[in-house]
C-alpha cells in the first residue's frame, strides 16, 4: 500500500511540474494585464510540437543524429523561443488593441484565438495524434527504498524546477523583474512613476509563452504523443492550479499545481475499502477542486488582496 | 474662501455633438432574417413551389439553427444583459436535452410526452442553476466564467460516466420525436419541416417575450447590474436576486432549447455537450452584438449558414469541416477587433412614453437620522470615530472638515455600502446598522458616489430610470411576464419621474441627450446625472457626495440652490462639500469633522468662526482643497 502511495505521490509531482509550468504562464500574463490568456495551452502544444518537429529534424535515434540530450535541449529551446514569440504576437496583434474595452472582452478574443490556433496546428499537422520521438525519452528508472523514480520523471521535475527557479531569480533579481511586481500591483501607478509599462507587459508575455513552450516538449514527453486540441486541455489544467493557487501569486500557482495533480491522481488511484473512483472521473475531479477552491476562497488558497509574490515568513 | 468669482459669461461647456446614431438598419435586419427563416423551407423540394431551389439539408440545418438561436438569446439574458459571462453555458443544453431524452425514448421504456416532458427538463435545468448561482454568490466577474466552464465540463463528463443511466459515450438512442401527448402513440412531429416550423416559432415566441422583458424594471435592473454592481444597490437593486434571476432564465431557455435538440436529433451523444457548443453560442453573441436580441440569432444564422454556404460553393466534401471551426475563430476575433458592438448591437433606449408627467402622490416627507457611537474602520485605521448625531426630517446638513476626516467614510456607513464597527444607526428611530444598501433606498436613503459612478454603458435615460423603478415597481419575477405583470402603469409613472428628475436641471438634459451614453457628458454634467439618478429613488434622505466637483463657481451655486430647494420640500440632505462659502449659503446647519470625530456643529455662520474649525481646515495646504475637488 505504502509503495503505491509513493509511487502516485511521484506521479502526481511529475504531472504537478507540468502544471506550474502553464499556471505560471496564467500568472504572469493576468499580473500584468489582468486578463485570462486562454490560448495559452494551444501555445503550450504549439511548442510540444514544434519540439517534436526539431527532434526529427536532427535525427535523433538514427544512426547519425544527435545524442538525445543535446537534442531534447536545442528541442525545448526552440519552442521555448517559438512560444514567446507567438504569445508575445498575440499581445501586441490582439490584447494591446482591446485595452480599454469591457472586462470580458479579452475573455472572448481568448477563446477566439484559440478556435485560430487549434485548427492552425490541425491543418498544420493531422488529425492523429503526433507521436514524441521514443529515442528522445529518457528510459530507465533509478530505484530508491523500493520505489522506483522513472528517468523521464525526474528530468521533467528538475526542469520544471529549473524553469521556475529561473523565473523566480529573474523577477526580485533584475529590475525588469521589479517593474514587473509594479505593474502587478498597479499598472497605472507603476506607469505615472515611469515604469515602462508596455516593455513589462510584453516581457511577462515572453515569459510565459517560453514557460508554454518549454513545458510542451515536456508534455509531450510524459504523455508520448500531442493531439492538436488537446492544447485546452493543458490549458484549463493550468489555469485551474493557478485559480485554486490564487492568481496573484507565484508560489500560489506552484502550489495550485501540486494540488491539482495530487487530487487527481489520488482521486482516482486510491481505493477507499471496496469504492474505487472510475478513471474516467479525473477530469471532474480537477473542476470540482476548482469550483470547491473557489466557493470558499475566491482569491484562491494563497491569493491575497495584494500582490504577494513573496514567500511570507 | 472661495475662489475667484467669475462671471455669468463663463461658457457651459458640455463636450457633446449630436445623438450617436443607432446601429445601421436594425428593423431591416430584423426583416431579412424573419423573410429568411420563412422562405428557406418554401424553396426545397418538400416546399409549396414543389422545387428544390434549395438542397433538403439546409431544413435540416435550419432546425439545428433554431435550437442554437434559443440557446444564444438565454445567453443574451444572462451575459448580454446581465454581465454574467458563462463559458459552460451546455451544461444546461445537456441537462434539458437528456431529460427529455430520458422521458421519451424506448430505451428507457418511458414516453411521458413532450407537454409534460419540457416542463420538467426546464425545471430540472432550473433548479440546477439555482444551486450554482446561490453557490457561487461570492465568485464575481470572470472567476464566475471560468467556474461555468467547469461546470458545463462536470455535466458532460458525468453524463459521459453515468453509463447505466444515459448510455455513456455510446450514446442515448431511440428518442421520440416532439411528441404531443404522452404514451407511445401520441401524435408527434416527425417532419423536418415541421420541426423547422416549431423550432423556429419558439425562437419568435422567445424574442418577443424578452424584448418585453427588457423594457421591464427587471431587464433595467440586469443591465445596471452588468454596468456597474455597486451602484446597481445604490439604486436599490437587490443585485444578487437579478443575476440569479437571470441565470435562472437563461437556464430555463437553454433547457427548452436541450428538449428541441433532443426531439429533432433523436439521439444523443454526450461529446455534442463539450465547451466547442458553448463557445459557438458565444461566438454568435459576440458577432451578432452581445446584448441585442436581433443580433443572436443574426450571429446564430450566420455563423451556421456560412460553413454550409462554403460547402456548397465549393462542391461538398467533409474536408471541409475542418475549416468551420477556424472560420468561428477568426470571424470572432475580426468582429472584436474591427467592429465592437458587434454586427446589429441595440440603440441606447431613451424614455418612451414622454407625453404623461404624473405629479408625484404626496409631498416627500423627510427621514430622521440618528447615530449613537457610530465606528468605522479600514483594518486598524479608525476612519469615524464615535460619532453622535441627529438631523432632523428636512434639514440640510452640509458636512465639511480636511481629507482623511471621515466625510465620505460616514456616507458610506449610512448607506450601507461600510459596516459600522460600533455604535447604532438609526432612520425614523428604527435601527438599520444590518441593512443592506438596496434595502436603505427603498427606505428612502439615496446616495451619490465622490467618484462618479454611473451606468457607463447605457444611455442617460436608463441611468435614472432604475433608480426611478425602485420606488413603486422594484424589479420582481412578476416582470417575467412582461406587460400582464402591471408593468404598464408603473412604468408610465417610473418614466414621468425619471424626465422629471433630469428637468431639475434644465437645459442640461434635453431630450436629445436622453439616447445618448453618459461618456460623451461633460464632468459637471456627469456628476448632475449622478444626482438625478439619487433623485429618482425618490430620497427622504438623500447624500451628496462633493456634487459640485468640477464644476465652476456659478453652476456651483446653482446646483447648491437646487438641492436646497429639495431640502424645502421636504428631503433630509447630507451634502459633503469643500467650497465652504458656497455650501455655508444654502445650508441650514454644518458639521465640521476632523479625524473621524465631531469638532463643530451647528449654524453656518457659528461653525465657520470656530477656531478649532479654522485651524483643522487651515492646516491644509492653499490649493489643496481644489485639487480635492476633482
Amino acid at each position: 500500500m505504502s509503495e503505491l502511495l509513493t509511487e502516485l505521490l511521484v506521479n502526481a509531482l511529475t504531472l504537478g511540474s507540468l502544471y506550474v509550468l502553464v499556471a505560471l504562464g496564467y500568472v504572469l500574463v493576468y499580473s500584468v494585464l489582468r486578463i485570462f490568456h486562454l490560448v495559452h495551452g494551444d501555445v503550450v502544444v504549439l511548442g510540444g510540437m514544434l519540439g517534436i518537429g526539431v527532434l526529427h529534424l536532427l535525427g535523433v535515434g538514427g544512426p547519425r543524429g544527435a545524442p538525445a540530450w543535446l537534442a531534447l535541449g536545442v528541442a525545448t529551446l526552440v519552442a521555448g523561443v517559438a512560444g514567446a514569440v507567438v504569445s508575445w504576437g498575440i499581445e501586441v496583434g490582439v490584447y494591446r488593441r482591446i485595452r480599454t474595452r469591457s472586462r470580458l472582452t479579452p475573455l472572448l478574443a481568448a477563446l477566439g484565438l484559440s478556435l485560430v490556433l487549434e485548427n492552425l496546428l490541425l491543418l498544420a499537422t493531422s488529425k492523429d495524434p503526433i507521436p514524441f520521438p521514443v529515442a528522445a525519452i529518457p528510459q530507465g528508472y533509478v530505484e530508491i527504498a523500493g520505489v522506483r523514480f522513472l528517468h523521464v520523471s525526474m528530468v521533467i521535475v528538475g526542469a520544471a524546477i529549473l524553469l521556475l527557479g529561473g523565473v523566480a531569480a529573474f523577477i526580485r533579481g533584475t529590475r525588469l523583474g521589479t517593474a514587473m511586481l509594479a505593474v502587478a500591483q498597479d499598472a497605472e501607478a507603476a506607469l505615472l512613476i515611469g515604469v515602462p509599462v508596455r516593455r513589462v507587459t510584453a516581457a511577462g508575455f515572453l515569459m510565459a509563452g517560453a514557460l508554454a513552450g518549454a513545458a510542451g516538449v515536456l508534455f509531450g514527453m510524459y504523455i508520448g504523443s500531442l493531439t492538436w486540441f488537446i492544447g485546452s486541455g493543458f490549458g484549463i489544467r493550468g489555469f485551474s492550479a493557478a485559480l485554486i493557487g490564487g492568481l496573484s501569486s507565484i508560489v500560489g500557482a506552484g502550489l495550485g499545481g501540486y494540488v491539482l495533480a495530487v487530487g487527481e491522481i489520488f482521486g482516482v488511484g486510491l481505493r477507499l475499502g471496496p469504492f474505487q473512483l472510475d478513471p474516467s472521473w479525473r477530469d471532474a475531479i480537477a473542476f470540482l477542486l476548482v469550483v470547491v477552491v473557489l466557493i470558499f476562497r475566491p482569491e484562491g488558497l494563497l491569493g491575497g488582496r495584494a500582490y504577494t509574490w513573496q514567500v511570507r515568513n | 474662501m472661495a475662489g475667484p468669482e467669475l462671471t455669468a459669461a463663463t461658457a457651459v461647456t458640455d463636450g457633446s455633438g449630436p445623438a450617436v446614431p443607432p446601429s445601421p438598419a436594425p428593423r431591416l435586419v430584423v426583416v431579412f432574417l424573419i423573410a429568411l427563416i420563412i422562405v428557406l423551407p418554401c424553396l426545397t423540394r418538400g416546399g409549396p413551389f414543389g422545387f428544390a431551389l434549395v438542397p433538403d439539408r439546409w431544413v435540416t440545418v435550419g432546425v439545428l439553427g433554431a435550437t442554437y438561436a434559443i440557446m444564444a438569446l438565454g445567453l443574451v439574458v444572462v451575459t448580454g444583459w446581465s454581465g454574467q459571462f458563462i463559458l459552460g453555458y451546455s451544461g444546461f443544453f445537456a441537462i434539458g436535452a437528456y431529460t427529455y431524452g430520458l422521458l421519451n425514448s424506448l430505451v428507457s421504456e418511458r414516453h411521458w410526452g413532450a407537454p409534460l416532458s419540457i416542463p420538467i427538463a426546464i425545471g430540472l435545468s432550473v433548479a440546477v442553476a439555482l444551486v450554482l448561482g446561490l453557490a457561487t454568490a461570492r465568485v464575481r466577474g470572470d472567476y464566475f466564467a471560468l467556474i461555468t466552464l467547469a461546470f458545463g465540463e462536470m455535466v458532460r463528463i458525468s453524463i459521459t460516466n453515468l453509463r447505466d443511466l444515459t448510455g455513456g459515450s455510446a450514446g442515448l438512442l431511440a428518442i421520440d420525436p416532439l411528441t404531443l401527448g404522452s404514451g407511445g402513440a401520441a401524435p408527434a412531429i416527425t417532419s423536418a419541416v415541421g420541426r423547422y416550423t416549431t423550432g423556429w416559432l419558439a425562437v419568435g415566441v422567445l424574442a418577443a417575450w424578452l424584448a418585453l422583458v427588457r423594457r421591464t424594471p427587471l431587464g433595467r435592473a440586469w443591465v445596471a447590474v452588468r454596468e456597474d454592481e455597486e451602484a446597481a444597490r445604490a439604486v436599490g437593486i437587490d443585485t444578487a436576486r437579478a443575476k440569479l434571476v437571470a441565470l435562472a432564465v437563461a437556464a430555463a431557455v437553454a433547457g427548452l432549447a436541450g428538449c428541441l435538440f433532443a426531439a429533432s436529433q433523436l439521439s444523443l451523444v454526450p461529446s455534442t455537450f463539450s465547451m466547442l457548443s458553448s463557445f459557438i453560442v458565444v461566438t454568435s453573441l459576440v458577432v451578432g452584438g452581445m446584448g441585442s436580441i436581433r443580433g443572436a440569432v443574426l450571429g446564430t444564422v450566420l455563423l451556421l449558414a456560412i460553413p454550409e454556404l462554403i460547402r456548397d460553393l465549393a462542391g461538398g466534401g467533409a474536408g471541409l469541416l475542418d475549416y468551420q471551426m477556424l472560420i468561428y475563430g477568426l470571424a470572432m476575433l475580426a468582429v472584436i477587433l474591427l467592429r465592437p458592438g458587434g454586427l446589429a448591437s441595440e440603440a441606447p433606449q431613451g424614455f418612451r412614453r414622454t407625453a404623461e408627467v404624473v405629479p408625484d402622490p404626496e409631498p416627500t416627507r423627510g427621514a430622521t437620522l440618528r447615530l449613537r457611537g457610530l465606528q468605522a474602520r479600514y483594518g486598524g485605521v479608525v476612519a469615524v470615530a464615535g460619532l453622535d448625531l441627529e438631523v432632523p426630517a428636512g434639514q440640510l446638513v452640509g458636512v465639511i472638515g480636511p481629507n482623511g476626516s471621515g466625510k465620505t467614510t460616514l456616507l458610506n456607513v449610512v448607506s450601507g455600502f461600510h459596516p459600522p464597527a460600533a455604535g447604532t444607526l438609526e432612520l425614523d428611530g428604527v435601527v438599520v446598522n444590518r441593512w443592506p444598501p438596496e434595502r436603505r433606498v427603498r427606505a428612502g436613503v439615496a446616495r451619490t458616489f465622490q467618484m462618479n459612478r454611473l451606468f457607463p454603458g447605457i444611455s442617460n435615460a436608463e441611468n435614472v430610470l432604475p433608480a426611478c423603478d425602485t420606488v413603486d415597481a422594484p424589479p420582481g419575477l412578476r416582470d417575467l411576464v412582461g406587460a400582464w405583470g402591471g408593468a404598464g402603469r408603473r412604468d408610465v409613472r417610473a418614466h414621468a419621474r425619471a424626465i422629471a428628475c433630469l428637468g431639475e436641471f434644465p437645459s442640461r438634459f434635453p431630450a436629445w441627450r436622453w439616447t445618448q451614453l453618459p461618456t460623451s457628458l461633460s464632468y459637471a454634467n456627469r456628476r448632475r446625472l449622478e444626482t438625478a439618478r439619487a433623485l429618482g429613488a425618490r430620497p427622504r434622505l438623500l447624500l451628496l457626495d462633493e456634487p459640485t466637483a468640477g464644476m465652476n463657481p456659478v453652476d456651483r451655486r446653482e446646483l447648491l440652490r437646487t438641492v436646497r430647494r429639495w431640502a424645502d420640500g421636504g428631503t433630509t440632505v447630507i451634502v459633503v462639500e469643500h467650497q465652504l462659502g458656497a455650501l455655508a449659503e444654502v445650508a441650514d446647519r454644518l458639521i465640521a469633522l476632523d479625524h473621524g470625530t465631531v469638532i463643530a456643529d451647528g449654524p453656518p455662520r457659528e461653525v465657520l468662526a470656530s477656531p478649532q474649525v479654522v485651524s483643522a481646515l487651515m492646516s491644509m495646504e492653499p490649493g489643496l482643497e481644489r485639487a480635492s475637488a476633482r
